[in-house]
Formats: C-alpha cells, structure tokens, sequence
C-alpha cells in the first residue's frame, strides 16, 4: 500500500455518552477502493461524517494526506480534496444539474468573490470552463441530456449519477460514497459498480465505498473494512472478511462464531 | 442580467420625471418614500429569499443608518456626505452582530431571535435618552444644494439606483450562487467547501449595510430621528413586501415595496389600517402566491 490519502488514529465519537465509534484506527491508500460495512448503527456513517468534518470527534486524530486535520470545519476539508456523496441524496434544489456540477467546480477554481462580482473577463472565461468541464463529466455519466433540467426533476438513479458527477467533477484526492446503491435499481446497481471502477481507474480517484449491497462491496472493492458497535472487527480482502466468522456473527447473530 | 439593467436604468429615468410631470410636492414625497422602501426590501431579500434567512430586524438597521447619521451631525456637525458613508458602515456592523445567531440557530429560531434584537434596538433609541434623544428624537438639517424637495428626490433615486445595481451584480455573481446554495441545503454546501459561515455573516452585513443607507436617507427627508419609525411593526412591512413581490427575485421585492406604499396612499381610507391590512395580505399571498407575485408571473410565462 501506498502513502495513505486518510488516516485516523484512536478515533472515538461519542453522543453524550453512547460512545458510536470506538478508537477506530484505519486507513486508506493513494489509489485503493475500500469497503466500509457493518449492520445498521454499527458507526459507518459516524465515519463518514467525521471524515469530512460535519461531525467533531470525540477524541483521536484524522490526517488527510499527511495533514492533521482533527476538528477542521467541514469546507476546509473538501478544500483539501475530500468529496462525498449522501444516503439520502443531496443536490441544490433550485439549481439544474449543471448548475449543480459548477457549483462544485468553482469552489475549487472558480474566479474570486469580488472579481466575478465585477464580472471581470477572467471571472466569466472561469465560468465558462467550468461549464465545460461540467458538462463533460456529466456526459461520462450519461447525465448530459438532463443538464439543463432541475436536479429534483430527476429520478432516483439519475440523482445518484448527478451526485458521482459532482463529486468526480473537482477531481477529488478521496471519494467517500456513502451508501450509493440504496433505492436503485439492479441496473443502475450494474452502471454504479462500472462507474465506481472507472473513477478510480481512469481518473485515479481513491474511493472509500459504505455500503449494505455486498453485491457491489465484493465485485469493486480492494479491501473491506467491517465496523460492529462503533468497533473495527475485521480488516482484509472482502472475499476473505466474509468468511470471517466475526463477521458473520454481527450480521446473523446467533452465536453462530462460536461453535464454528 | 442586462435587461434587468437596462429595464432598471429605463424605470429610473421614468421616476426622474415625477417632479416635473406630477406637480406638488405630494408625489414628489411620495416618490421619495418609493424608493427608500425599495431599498429597503431589495437588501432585506438578499438574507431572506436568497439566503433564506427571514429576518424581521430591517427596521432597526434603517433606525442605526438613521441615527448614526443625526447623532453624527449633532455631536460632530459631519454632513451628509460623511453621515452616509458613516450610517451604511455603522448597519452593516450591526448587522454582522445579529449575523451571529444564524451561525447556530435556524427557521423560526433564527426569526424569533431577530425579533429580539430588532426590539432591544428600539428599546435602546427610545431609552438611552442622554444618546438618542428618547421619544423626543434628534432633528436633522437638509443638505446643502439639496434643499429642495426636487434635489433630494433625485439624490434619493441615484443612491437607490446604485443600491439595487450592486444587490444584482452580487446576486449575479458567485456570491449568488453561495447564498442559493445555503438556502437549498447548507450541510452539502459546507461539504463541496463552501464557508457558509463567512456567507451568511457577509449577507447579513450587506443587507443591513445598505438597510442604514436607506436609514441615512429618510432621516434628512423627514429631517429628524423617532424611535417608533423603527419598530418591529415597519419590518414586519417590509417583510410583507418581499413576500408579496417574490422572495429571491431581483424585481420582486421592487414589485412589492412600490405597491404596499402606494396601496394606503391612492385608498387614502386604508392608511389608518395600514397593518391589519398588511397582516391579512401576508396571510393570503402565503396561502394563494407563496412565490409572490413575480414569482407566479415567471412560472406563468415558463407555461
């Protein structure tokens, strides 16, 4: 593995008291797609929103390339190349899908504040760029044909496409995917695992994946990290994580680990 | 973006001719009042329907540019030149003040505590009588040069102009872009690396900025400064002209304030019930237009 792009160490969260994450070391290396599972409320999503700073950890630390970055506000960590997607998809309701993209796009390399406000040239050639590129990454997702429309007009699995094309759009250093098959279709699912393989492939984006559909879990992840009350219990290939019978327990119960 | 210019540019020129189409002083008056009130709603829309901040504070920002400037020429004998300078700078301060609570507080909360500080404002410009006068006021001087009615007027409608080119530029520019952003959904705009923190403090002090402008222009038109032309009642007026004329819409809220001034004016009856009025027109634009009534005209040339 390669210098991690995200790193946590002893990371705790607790909710006055009911402690979700539990000294949760982990990482995830320049280039690598990560699993991320575990049953309902074992933390995954605690992870997730500690990673981009939407949540404060209790305790413990998180480096993203190398940089401390524990407590940081969460658009300062997006500076730093963290994109992510939502559960319950999230675009701005009163943009177009482009607009959407652009938006995204000119947080990274849009002109200043003050010069689009004079609209300075370089502000709008900016602008324009940014149009481009937004429309260019939409088209990888077969979402150019809606670009003009309203994000909200869209169905569920084109939502979920605009959302990869917005985080994909800024060339994120990690993709963090937060449940992207929930609600679509067997199809959409095939097109979802296809698409996740090509942003890291082609576009060399490293994606940490949470996900319930182990469909998608094994056929695209290098590695799979499985949380259980807010605890790391396995750490390894998915194929061989699924056997573990740790692994097995948290999801059937039964004390089935046990007499295996 | 400009053919809204150009249509602003064109409305401006046809309210330049009021003194000398329109004779007296009456119209003249009341073309002042127009503008101030366009202003007014115009700023006030930029945290309200763009940034989705409702706010029923405006009236005590248009109080702090009135007093900043009547304390100013009373203690300093500055001009109006300086006093206007001085009231915008003076409310948009303020303004970052009451931008605090938005940073953790939202909705109705965020509204309530508005409420709050547009009242501990009044209490302070009608209290602090050693400072303000008390309900006695402050009484102001008219400009040099601009004595008359018809200077004023025009000296009024430039600032307007001015103010209502840079509330388009801004909300044209990226700006813009950001405060939509925060009103739609402000978690994803933190998340694509937005400091929406630093937004809404800068739109807040923008909008109550130009509010003390506004402030610092009817108190030489009404030549003085009393509390109760800055009380929750008057920001609940502007309030329902946003509403009215269209959150979040660059004529909306113009739409809005030229009629709700005009409206008790030209039904000279309603004048006393100026606010009941007002109320149950908020109520029924709510319930019929909620877009107001240049939203529902864009969706109805969109059909």
């Amino acid at each position: 593995m390669t210098a991690p792009i995200v790193e946590t160490e002893a990371l705790t969260k607790a909710f006055q008291g009911m402690v979700a994450l539990d000294a949760f070391d982990f990482s995830v290396g320049q280039g690598e797609i990560v699993g991320l599972i575990g049953p309902n409320g074992s933390g995954k999503s605690t992870v997730v929103n500690l990673l981009t700073g939407v949540l404060a950890p209790t305790a413990g630390r998180i480096r993203v390339d190398g940089r401390d970055v524990t407590g940081a506000p969460a658009h300062e960590i997006a500076r730093l190349g963290v994109a992510r997607t939502f559960q319950m998809i999230r675009l701005f309701s009163s943009l177009t899908v482009e607009e959407n993209v652009v938006l995204a796009l000119q947080q990274q390399s849009g002109a200043g504040y003050v010069s689009s406000f004079l609209q300075s040239r370089e502000a709008r050639e900016r602008r324009l760029a940014a149009r481009a590129e937004a429309r260019e990454t939409l088209k990888l997702f077969e979402m150019d044909i809606h670009a003009e429309k309203l994000a909200t007009d869209l169905s569920i699995g084109q939502q979920r496409m605009v959302e990869l094309a917005r985080g994909l759009a800024t060339r994120p250093r990690l993709f963090i995917l937060d449940e992207p098959a929930a609600g679509l279709s067997p199809v959409n699912v095939d097109r979802l695992i296809t698409m996740i393989r090509r942003m890291r492939d082609e576009f060399g984006v490293t994606v940490l994946l949470v996900e319930h559909v182990m469909r998608v879990v094994q056929s695209v992840c290098d590695r799979v990290v499985v949380l259980d009350y807010g605890e790391k219990i396995a750490d390894g290939a998915p194929n061989v994580v699924v056997e573990d019978p740790k692994v097995i327990e948290a999801y059937i119960g039964l004390g089935r680990a046990a007499d295996a | 973006m400009r053919t809204n210019l150009s249509l602003l540019l064109l409305l401006a020129i046809l309210m330049a001719l009021v003194p000398s189409v329109l004779q007296g002083g009456y119209f003249v008056n009341v073309a002042i009042v127009v503008c101030i009130y366009v202003v007014l709603a115009a700023s006030l829309d930029l945290v309200m329907g763009w940034t989705g901040m409702y706010s029923f504070a405006h009236a005590a920002f248009l109080g702090v540019g009135a007093y900043t400037a009547a304390i100013l020429g009373r203690d300093l004998g500055t001009s109006f030149w300086i006093n206007l300078p001085a009231g915008t700078l003076v409310a948009g301060l303020f303004g970052l003040l009451l931008g605090l609570p938005s940073l953790r507080a939202q909705g109705h909360f965020l509204a309530i505590m508005t409420i709050a500080f547009q009242t501990v404002v009044y209490l302070i410009l009608a209290q602090w009588t050693d400072f303000t006068g008390g309900q006695y006021g402050i009484s102001i001087d008219p400009i040099e040069g601009f004595g008359s009615l018809s200077a004023y007027f025009y000296l009024v409608l430039g600032v307007t102009v001015v103010a209502l080119i840079v509330i388009r530029l801004l909300t044209g520019s990226r700006f813009g872009d950001a405060l939509r952003a925060v009103r739609d959904d402000e978690t994803l705009a933190r998340t694509i690396g937005m400091n929406t923190n630093a937004i809404k403090l800068i739109a807040f002090a923008i909008s109550s900025s130009l509010a003390g402008a506004a402030g610092v222009l009817s108190a030489y038109h009404i030549r003085g400064v009393t509390p109760d032309d800055y009380t929750v009642m008057t920001s609940a007026s502007i309030v329902t002209m946003v509403v009215l004329g269209g959150r979040g819409r660059f004529w909306g809220p113009i739409l809005g304030a030229a009629l709700l001034v005009l409206l008790p004016e030209l039904l000279s009856g309603l004048a006393d019930y100026k606010h009941i009025f007002f109320g149950a027109l908020l109520i029924a634009v709510i319930i019929v237009a909620p877009q107001g009534l240049a939203g529902t005209l864009a969706q109805r040339r969109a059909k």
